[in-house]
């Protein structure tokens, strides 16, 4: 049995949304418990709730921010009692610049709840901010302003003026300085130029843990929502988190 | 998915300043400052807005910046016109090209040149002897590199990842 997790509706499509998703969820065999997370419900306790009612299999529904913020408790709380084999699933409701849509590689709602009904299982690498947040989702420290930072590893230390710096559970990090982020004359003039800038600003590494200071106080960030600020330090967890992920396609040749 | 292994490798921006060691299994590309070891088991490829300050090793390794170090390319070396070294080059192929500027001592490895004659030779007394008489030193060499690759850590695995666009 599933325990869904739906974040507060914003508006009346989101309620929309919610009942069809519920009717789907039904007609495929698939429902289970559905709570909603309301200011007297906190995401914490929802999750801590579904995990000692037994249940195995923890379903977020809504924005990414969101998504990461069920598993950021799933995980925590499932480490905590020491409960294994917790699968975690998602229904985004945004699909066009949604990470967990990219990451899942579903375009819609069908193919969401299609792909629970599946229920195929991968583990993924789990990102840790110290000392307990978690992220499953791409992060971004960044500010309206260019800002320099250090990065340093266990082998190397970086110093540069950033302004943007992404960062993915794996803990593939990409520095963008203000001349690698195209301005609007650039974007506009794109279709001008066949070959792509020539991009030599962009730095991009990866490293199994690393950590990042700033002379200001910049904040992470997923889906607007701020996560922590500088100084931050980050480990990767490899394999941390059992996803319920779409199976793999075969595709036929029509020859 | 989270992750599609795209074995993207290390790069160094131009507006960056990296002190230490870079060890990546993948391709490096330096644009900026590096003031520190170098080391790769694929291509390094140092730009012309480049500056390393420490040895370099790569599989094979292209200079258009200003390299202030021992370069040690198992393959090929590369100096193109806008490239200059100061440092011993190692390497079995060295390619210098006009306008590069070479400061230092070059050592050619004849490793490749032995197996190609090898393979395509019949076989030949001279070359058979040169073969058992190098498997222990390669094996100490390549037990080196490996040693070396695991310390520097983060060593580079074929990972699923996001794309960062």
């Amino acid at each position: 049995m599933y325990y869904y997790i739906f974040m507060p509706p914003e508006d009346r499509k989101t309620k929309r949304l919610y009942e069809k998703i519920k009717l789907k969820i039904g007609l495929l065999g698939i429902s289970g418990e559905m709570v909603q997370n309301t200011p007297l419900r906190t995401v914490e306790e929802l999750t801590e709730l579904g995990l000692t009612k037994g249940y195995n299999t923890i379903i977020a529904i809504g924005k990414d921010s969101f998504i990461n913020k069920v598993a950021h408790f799933l995980i925590n709380i499932s480490l905590a009692q020491g409960k294994e084999n917790i699968t975690f699933g998602a229904i985004p409701i945004e699909y066009n610049e949604s990470k967990i849509s990219q990451m899942l590689k579903i375009n819609n709602l069908n193919e969401a709840i299609e792909n629970l009904r599946n229920r195929h299982l991968k583990k993924f690498d789990v990102a840790l901010i110290e000392p307990n947040k978690f992220f499953i989702l791409p992060i971004e420290v960044c500010k309206n302003k260019p800002f320099y930072c250090n990065l340093s590893t266990k082998t190397y230390f970086i110093k540069t003026l950033a302004k943007k710096i992404k960062i993915t559970p794996s803990l593939r990090c990409k520095i963008m300085d203000i001349r690698s982020i195209p301005n609007l004359f650039q974007k506009a003039t794109k279709f001008l130029f066949s070959a792509p800038r020539d991009d030599k600003y962009t730095s991009s590494f990866r490293a199994k843990s690393f950590s990042i200071e700033s002379n200001e106080l910049i904040p992470i960030q997923i889906d607007n929502e701020i996560l922590a600020k500088t100084p931050i330090k980050l480990h990767t967890i490899p394999k941390l988190l059992q996803l319920i992920v779409p199976r793999d396609k075969i595709s036929v040749r029509n020859n | 998915m989270n992750n599609e292994g795209n074995g993207e490798g290390t790069i160094v921006g131009a507006n960056v300043k990296l002190q230490g060691t870079i060890s990546d299994n993948n391709d490096i590309v330096i644009h900026g400052a590096v003031d520190g070891e170098v080391i790769s088991e694929k291509n390094i490829n140092i730009t012309p807005s480049a500056v390393v300050k420490g040895p370099i090793k790569g599989m094979i390794i292209t200079v258009a910046g200003t390299v202030e170090g021992d370069i040690e390319g198992t393959k090929k070396t590369e100096i193109l016109p806008t490239g200059k070294v100061i440092g011993s080059i190692n390497t079995s192929e060295l390619i210098i090209q006009s306008g590069a500027i070479f400061n230092g001592e070059c050592k050619m490895t004849e490793e490749n040149k032995t197996m190609r004659e090898t393979k395509s030779e019949p076989v030949n007394g001279k070359s058979k002897e040169k073969e058992n008489s190098k498997p222990a030193d390669k094996d100490q060499q390549e037990e080196k590199k490996t040693k070396e690759m695991e310390e520097a850590t983060d060593a580079q695995e074929v990972i699923d990842d996001f794309e960062l666009d």
